[in-house]
């Protein structure tokens, strides 16, 4: 620090105030018009009474803890419908495969029916044919005669 | 901030504790003892006016500063008063105002000193009082002036060149 330095601290120091400064000051302040109030403080001057401030702090305690459990509520159905919403797919799916499957059973069903129908069909015709081409025993038991 | 107690006592408390260093910036940048007690007494009411703006005892303190600086040099702005500072070496009337209660180890030095700090220029003239007055560092002023740091430190440079280069033409070659 260079002697320039320590002179001007020396130099600008604090000066010492006269004694009626203070009172000055307030007489001033005293002489001051009262501030307007408006309605917006006035309406926060209500919140500054104790018992509105308790009132405030019991309401705001209540938002939080409703807010709280509100939020965990929409967070559980939120889940659950999400849930839900799988098991609905999962079931659909379910359906949709047996669905296919029950199709294709009765598909098989159906062609094993006509197979076997086809088949009586040609055995009721073969032996009609039987029938018609082998002698009467009628007719046998004269011509033995 | 809350006022403890009666308001009116705690505000009194507050001036007496701040009194000092709000007369003296004034009183050291504006060389007008009765000006600066007026300039003092505003700034006082202002912080009546705004006390519900400060939050803490520093943030009072920083406030007062500030408020302070900036009033002192508005009013120069104003008023056109720098001219009036431009004073002559022999102007032995303003000096008298500024006593200082320590005893000094060179009162005629400290009053010259005092004399060309009041003919700085106005922004230059307030950072001297800042860092001397209040031992404030660069970043500290340019936090009260709202100005960059750089730019306070360039106008402390200056303003000490000009003070080193004005006391060497009165003193001679004087080591300062």
């Amino acid at each position: 620090m260079s002697r320039l330095d320590d002179e001007l601290k020396i130099a600008l120091q604090r000066r010492e105030v006269s004694p009626d400064f203070t009172a000055k000051v307030m007489a001033r302040i005293a002489e001051l018009p009262p501030v307007p109030v408006s309605p917006w403080q006035k309406l926060l001057a209500l919140f500054r009474l104790p018992a509105m401030q308790f009132a405030t702090a019991a309401t705001v305690v209540c938002l939080v803890i409703g807010l709280t459990f509100g939020v965990r509520y929409y967070r559980d159905y939120q889940e659950m419908r999400k849930e839900s919403e799988i098991a609905k797919a999962q079931v659909m799916l379910a359906f949709q495969i047996a669905s296919s499957k029950l199709n294709k059973a009765k598909k098989k069903i159906n062609q094993a029916a006509e197979r076997i129908a086809t088949d009586d069909e040609q055995a009721d015709q073969q032996s009609g044919l039987q029938r018609e081409t082998r002698p009467t025993p009628k007719t046998k038991q004269n011509g033995e005669k | 901030m809350k006022l403890a107690g009666n308001p009116q006592t705690s505000f009194s408390e507050i001036v007496r504790e701040h009194q000092s260093m709000v007369l003296s910036l004034a009183d050291h940048f504006l060389h007008d003892h009765a000006l600066a007690e007026e300039l003092a007494q505003e700034v006082f009411l202002s912080l009546y006016r705004n006390l519900g703006a400060i939050k803490s005892p520093e943030h009072l303190k920083f406030w007062l500063r500030k408020v302070t600086s900036h009033r002192c040099i508005d009013y120069l702005r104003r008023q056109k008063f720098g001219l009036h500072l431009q004073m002559s070496i022999d102007d032995a009337e303003v000096i008298d105002a500024f006593r200082v209660p320590d005893a000094m180890p060179d009162p005629m030095l400290s009053q010259k000193l005092r004399r060309y700090v009041a003919a700085l220029p106005e922004k230059q003239r307030m950072i001297v009082v800042l860092r001397y007055q209040e031992d404030l560092d660069p970043a500290e002023i340019a936090e009260v002036l709202e100005m960059p740091v750089n730019t306070v430190k360039s106008y402390l440079q200056r303003g000490l060149a000009t003070l080193r280069d004005k006391l060497s033409r009165c003193f001679g070659e004087v080591n300062v």
